[in-house]
């Protein structure tokens, strides 16, 4: 390791200590609404990942995740409600149901082997199904919707203060980036990225493109259903248009979107970004007009920086790195 | 057990605005087949004709079938417009990069129409919404009849253009080959443009047909779109024939659904026969183009 290096690595390490230490001391200097902001944010931050690594990484344009949402959010609810069962165990068993979805219903579509355009069709009418049938389904409280009676306690996952929440979220983000990080270097990542790149080139050289399609899939399904029910105990109220929602699969796509498609970082830059600025113009401006200038931001962003804004921060930092004095070797 | 006439009555009605669900389906195919884009603010264009006609009804008491006069140019100008300043630039983007400026176009419209018209229910009448028609045991009102007519006339009328004459033959080629279009002289990006429009145009059309027969409201836009997609695959990306087609059976789906289950279910029935038939034939009816 030369000096350059131990300059660059020092220099790294600063960087993140001070994100670091921006993200824990936040809450001291934010209102509470801020705060509960925040806390979205993280669980927005952690969903994008999570569907950043079958959609951004395996290219996959895939809409499922409402589902996998809302079998979290339900399960761990009405197991809280019905039976008193914590949330903490209620988070686990809703991950498993729905792994099982997302395996049932992967496991049919990657073998007829549809193009990408009728599986994402096909997941919106999934998507759309399981809204259906969360709003007929008198267990789960059809429209009304299921309420949580604010009772707090470690054992509820209810926190005294919106602090304990924003410290949940910001642990489930920083879990879910790191994940995606490793995966990303991981067998399974470089078995993803041929598998986006070229399918039937991938299947030639021998990855079996189904099962590994399926296992990121169930670790998508699995996490962002545990996100289902981290939402559920901040909002304390669950119903088939918040919980079962495309909108918000929707908004987890932009987000990855504006930061870039199957780039670790870009899911979090795309949400630190766009989700306080939606935040901002719902403050300042009539409502309505908030989501026009939303509209206009998303449009320019995408026009300026086509692949996403991580890549081209990326591109221009190393074209920057070219110009500079320095030549490697 | 419903009676015979009763399912026979909700098969016409689904026929007739299945030539809608048709047309607003051409548009997409054209549309995707010649220029690889996804537009999901398709229905937000449909809506905004709508409204269109309710602004004009409203202020000046001109009938939505005078409106399309307005309404088709105006949306031509606009998908021309769209078409060079926005997509143009993102033709080479990633497929789902291109859907979320789609998607931030459905903000903007949507919001906008909030904006000037609240988000009541509204429809619109026309001269002939009143007028009944009865044939045997099956009766049906004007509107209906106009819609059937001109929207199965119109998707008729497009497939012909497409099949027999040289703007048809031009949009054809560029659908299979645009390399080999471009360096036989067609002018790939003008033809782009003008299918864009084109597509966008039937939406003038489809909007102003249908303003007496549909609700409108300002989210109506991406259940459109959604619907418009399914019939574009169902019929078999890229084959226009079987988009027509895909029209139609998805029109009957859908009254089948309100007639036999109705309510949230019922508005399940079109999207669990998508499902069912992605399964069992993903090329679509006809088979992909």
């Amino acid at each position: 390791m030369n000096g350059r290096d131990l300059r660059k690595n020092t220099g790294l390490l600063l960087f993140w200590l001070g994100i670091s230490l921006l993200a824990l001391g936040l809450p001291w200097k934010l209102s509470i609404s801020w705060i509960r902001i925040f806390a979205m944010i993280y669980l927005f931050i952690y969903w994008a990942s999570a569907w950043n690594l079958i959609g951004g990484m395996a290219g996959e344009i895939n809409f499922l995740h409402p589902l996998f949402i809302g079998a979290g959010a339900y399960t761990s609810t009405l197991l809280y409600l019905q039976a008193g069962i914590s949330p903490w165990l209620g988070m686990l068993l809703g991950g498993v149901i729905a792994v099982a979805l997302g395996l049932a219903i992967g496991w049919i579509c990657y073998r007829s082997g549809l193009p990408h355009l009728s599986f994402a069709l096909i997941c919106l009418g999934f998507a759309h199904i399981g809204e259906i049938i969360a709003l007929e389904w008198d267990l789960l409280g059809g429209s009304r919707g299921l309420v949580i009676r604010p009772a707090p306690g470690f054992v509820h996952m209810q926190f005294q203060s919106v602090t304990g929440y924003y410290y949940m979220g910001l642990i489930m983000a920083a879990f879910m980036v790191g994940l995606c990080w490793y995966i990303g270097r991981s067998k399974l990542g470089y078995y993803l990225k041929a598998i986006k790149h070229n399918e039937t080139a991938a299947s030639a050289i021998g990855i079996d493109t189904v099962r590994f399609r399926l296992l990121a899939l169930s670790i998508s399904a699995f996490f962002c259903a545990m996100g289902g029910t981290f939402y559920a105990q901040l909002v304390l109220y669950i119903d088939p248009h918040s919980a079962v929602s495309i909108v918000a699969v929707i908004s987890m796509i932009l987000f990855c979107a504006i930061g870039g498609f199957g780039t670790v970082w870009g899911p979090v830059v795309g949400t630190l970004l766009l989700m306080p600025v939606g935040e901002i113009l719902r403050l300042y401006f009539m409502t309505g007009i908030h989501l026009i200038v939303y509209g206009v931001v998303v449009i320019l962003v995408i026009l300026l920086t086509p692949h996403g804004l991580v890549p081209w921060f990326k591109n221009a930092f190393r074209k920057k790195a070219k110009d500079s004095s320095y030549s490697p070797g | 057990m419903v009676d015979t006439v009763i399912v026979l009555q909700a098969v016409m009605q689904g026929l007739m605005l299945g030539a809608i669900y048709g047309l607003i389906g051409l548009g997409i195919t054209m549309v995707y087949a010649i220029t690889g884009l996804l537009n999901f603010a398709h229905g937000d264009f449909m809506a905004m004709a709508m409204y269109l006609c309710l602004a004009l009804y409203r202020h000046f008491r001109i009938d939505p079938y005078l409106s399309m006069l307005l309404a088709i140019p105006l949306l031509f100008v606009m998908g021309i417009l769209v078409y060079h300043f926005l997509f143009r630039r993102v033709l080479k983007a990633e497929l789902l990069m291109v859907v979320q400026l789609t998607l931030g176009m459905v903000f903007i419209i949507e919001s906008t129409l909030l904006l000037s018209f609240t988000a009541d229910y509204e429809s619109v009448p026309n001269f002939l919404h009143a007028m009944k028609f009865t044939l045997g045991p099956l009766s049906t009102t004007g509107s209906y009849l106009a819609t059937f007519f001109v929207g199965g006339g119109v998707g008729g009328a497009l497939y012909w253009i497409l099949q027999k004459t040289d703007l048809g033959r031009q949009i054809r080629a560029i659908a299979q080959n645009k390399e080999a279009a471009a360096l036989m002289g067609i002018h790939t990006g003008r033809i782009q443009m003008i299918v864009f429009a084109m597509g966008i145009a039937l939406l003038g059309l489809s909007g102003s047909l249908t303003t007496s027969i549909l609700t409108m409201e300002p989210y109506m836009g991406l259940e459109l779109t959604l619907f418009a997609f399914i019939v574009f695959v169902m019929g078999g990306v890229g084959n226009f024939l079987g988009t027509l087609l895909a029209g139609y059976l998805l029109g009957v789906a859908d009254a089948m659904g309100s007639l036999f289950v109705g309510g949230h279910l019922g508005a399940m029935v079109p999207y669990g026969l998508f499902v069912l038939m992605l399964l069992l034939r993903p090329q679509g009816i006809l088979g992909a183009r």
